[in-house]
């Protein structure tokens, strides 16, 4: 081996050392333990909520909308840039003051800027006939959007 | 009464001074005042003579000066403001309510804190456009203009984070905002293209995850941004102004041609130290006026569970919030402002000339000023968009109507090129037809190989248009109204786009010629699609779902 080429190793394994440093450094910046609240909660006796749209969950940021055929919840999040959109009941739409963005009652995004459908999270009823709303579970696009545990038929 | 002059020239000399301040008795020779700036670690950053015109104020403005001041002004009281802020969600609003109210001097530096802020992002613009408008990016400058377009992001970036800190509406919804255009990072982030589909990306791996340490803006969001506007960023920009200011004294503080070494020069100190202590007594004084007249807004406490209607970024940004009305997030969020910031470092790289190096000159350099100009002011019209002609819902009210006007549910969009179901005709032809108009743009100027009248050339293009708009209200029912916005942008894009680049670069040789032309081609991209939701209402030109790709 020539002195150039010790050196070239040298350097090669120095370089090499660099980078795996430098990709621990990056993952040193992803935390491996996040204290944020549950993304499952009891929302109360499913009878409880009347038909249309109701607020009384918007501070765990779901909407949960009785319809006369069964209940759906949307996540009250914008899928455009994340802001909070508001329930215009004249108009019977949800739209987000950041960007315009325009959803239906569905869910569906009509108009603006947010290139998907509102989020319906994870539904379930419990046998004592409480609502369970799980937002890690999430679909946004038909047909599933109409399905359970998506969207919960009611006699 | 003591003879004041006597007694400087006693100080002067004394042995004290002389200790501080290197070399003999003070005689005012030359040689004392090039010892001046060369003795001395402070001073010796800038040259011991500058030439004579670089003193000009109509030359500078003292703009990259007025700059730096502001930044030792934010230092100064961004330390001090330290002191009382604890970075935590509750503590800190609570803290930034004690600085203005209980603590001495609190509001004032907070509002000097707030005011040199968007003063130095407005300065730094200005210094910018005038480095461009004097050529002195040229050769032998072309590195440090890159390192002044650095400059400028991390200006930028530091407004952004230090936008969190007062933990009110407007900053947890201004953050969680621009961390999302993150997550629309193309690959990097979970709802960008090719990111879920192809990299994996979820909520909790992706670069938007690292931004915030978390998934939504939290506890841990707080401390991050509150290292990086305290620590990190101005350790950074300090560092490259640094560099920045010793590239500038080495590649002979602008205002010269390369290679011509024969102007007069006058000696530094103290005809450039002068004018740099006026301009910034006179930069201070407007500050601390400023900051007793005005208060800087404080919104009420942050609250995850209502965004404020509107909600609108800082002005710089505002722009910016126009363009993700008609823009995917990983276009005008992400691709945008890359696109921007890396074209203007390849500008001295794609402009060889060295015509108009140090002087403003319109007739020199008409294409290079036509569209840096054409860029700015499109950016300050966005800015107006954004921030006066948009009120709830971000719908649009002109400036002089009222925000209690009701404005009808906008109509529904639709998109273009699509898989079925979703776009009105097949992708691939989407993707072709965009192609080939975007090679048509980069290409033409250079094919046509004539010397056309612009006007002739324009009124062409606005006839051209006309009669679209014509065959379009008869043939397929399209209202005269959109038919104008056609008319308008294709006139306009024709000339910006193809005329003006065919009568200028079109001699350029071939790698600095398509460089050039693509950028221009981004740029009339945008008025494209811009065009065609003002007058057709589209959404998306192209959409492929699958892989989260809109244009």
């Amino acid at each position: 081996m020539s002195r150039g080429q010790f050196l070239l190793a040298g350097y090669g394994a120095l370089a090499a050392f660099g980078a795996v440093l430098a990709g621990s450094a990056g993952r040193f910046f992803f935390p491996n333990v996040i204290y944020e609240p549950s993304a499952i909660f009891n929302a109360g006796p499913v009878k409880d909520f009347g038909q249309g749209v109701s607020l009384k969950w918007i501070n765990k940021l779901v909407w949960v909308i009785r319809t006369s055929k069964g209940v759906y919840g949307l996540i009250a999040i914008c899928r455009h840039l994340g802001c909070k959109p508001n329930w215009f009941q004249d108009q019977q739409l949800f739209k987000c003051p950041c960007h315009g963005s325009v959803y239906t009652k569905e869910g569906l995004i009509i108009a603006g800027p947010a290139p998907r459908n509102l989020w319906r999270p994870h539904l379930e009823i419990t046998t004592t006939g409480d609502l369970i709303v799980d937002k890690s579970i999430v679909q946004d696009t038909p047909p599933m959007y109409y399905q359970p545990p998506f969207f919960l038929p009611l006699s | 009464m003591p003879d004041i002059e006597e007694l400087k020239k006693e100080v002067v000399n004394s042995q004290i001074w002389r200790s501080i301040f290197r070399g003999g008795t003070w005689s005012d020779t030359p040689r004392d005042r090039a010892n001046h700036m060369i003795g001395n670690v402070w001073m010796h950053i800038q040259p011991a003579k500058v030439r004579k015109r670089a003193l000009e104020w109509t030359y500078t403005w003292g703009l990259g000066g007025i700059s730096f001041f502001l930044f030792l002004v934010l230092v100064l009281s961004g330390v001090l403001l330290m002191f009382y802020y604890r970075p935590v969600p509750g503590l800190a609003f609570r803290d930034i309510k004690d600085l203005t109210y209980a603590v001495t001097l609190g509001k004032f530096l907070r509002n000097v804190h707030r005011w040199a802020a968007q003063a130095m992002v407005l300065i730094v613009i200005l210094h910018m456009l005038r480095v461009f408008l004097t050529g002195s990016y040229k050769r032998p400058r072309e590195f440090n203009w890159c390192v002044g377009v650095i400059l400028l992001t991390l200006t930028l970036f530091l407004s952004f984070t230090g936008y969190l800190l007062p933990w009110d509406q407007l900053a947890l919804w201004a953050v969680t905002v621009g961390t999302n255009m993150a997550g629309a990072t193309p690959f990097l982030g979970n709802a960008g293209p090719f990111g879920a589909s192809l990299m994996h990306m979820q909520m909790n791996n992706d670069i938007r995850f690292v931004l915030l340490g978390g998934t939504t803006v939290g506890a841990n969001t707080l401390v991050r941004f509150y290292v990086l506007h305290c620590v990190a960023v101005p350790l950074l920009l300090g560092v490259l102004i640094i560099l920045h200011f010793w590239r500038v004294r080495k590649d002979g503080f602008s205002a010269a041609p390369y290679g011509e070494v024969t102007e007069p020069k006058l000696d530094t100190w103290p005809n450039l130290i002068k004018r740099e202590y006026i301009a910034a007594a006179a930069c201070l004084l407007v500050l601390m006026v400023w900051a007793l007249l005005v208060n800087a807004p404080l919104d009420v406490i942050a609250n995850p569970h209502a965004t404020p209607n509107p909600e609108k970024a800082p002005w710089y940004f505002v722009g910016l919030q126009e363009m993700l009305y008609y823009f995917d997030p990983w276009i005008a969020g992400v691709m945008v402002p890359n696109v921007i910031i890396v074209g203007l470092m390849a500008i001295p790289f794609i402009d060889p000339s060295p015509k108009g190096i140090g002087r403003y000159s319109f007739k020199e350099r008409p294409f290079a000023n036509t569209m840096f100009l054409l860029g700015i002011i499109m950016w300050f019209i966005f800015i107006f968009m954004g921030e006066f002609c948009r009120g709830p819902n971000f719908m649009w009210y002109w400036p002089w109507q009222s925000w209690l006007l009701q404005k009808p549910a906008p109509l529904a969009t639709w998109d273009l090129f699509g898989p079925a179901g979703v776009g009105k005709y097949p992708t691939i032809l989407g993707l072709a037809l965009i192609g080939a108009a975007f090679s048509g743009v980069v290409l033409l100027p250079k094919l046509i190989k004539k010397n056309l009248s612009l006007v002739k050339a324009t009124l062409g293009c606005a006839v051209g248009f006309s009669l679209v708009a014509l065959i379009l209200r008869y043939g397929a029912h399209v209202p005269l109204s959109h038919g104008a916005w056609i008319v308008f942008f294709g006139t306009f894009i024709s000339f910006f786009g193809v005329l003006i680049p065919q009568r200028h670069i079109r001699h350029l040789d071939w790698a600095r010629y398509l460089v050039t032309m693509i950028l221009v081609a981004c740029t009339m991209g945008l008025l494209v699609k811009i065009c065609a939701r003002l007058a057709f209402n589209i959404k998306y030109l192209v959409t492929i779902p699958s892989v989260f790709l809109n244009i």
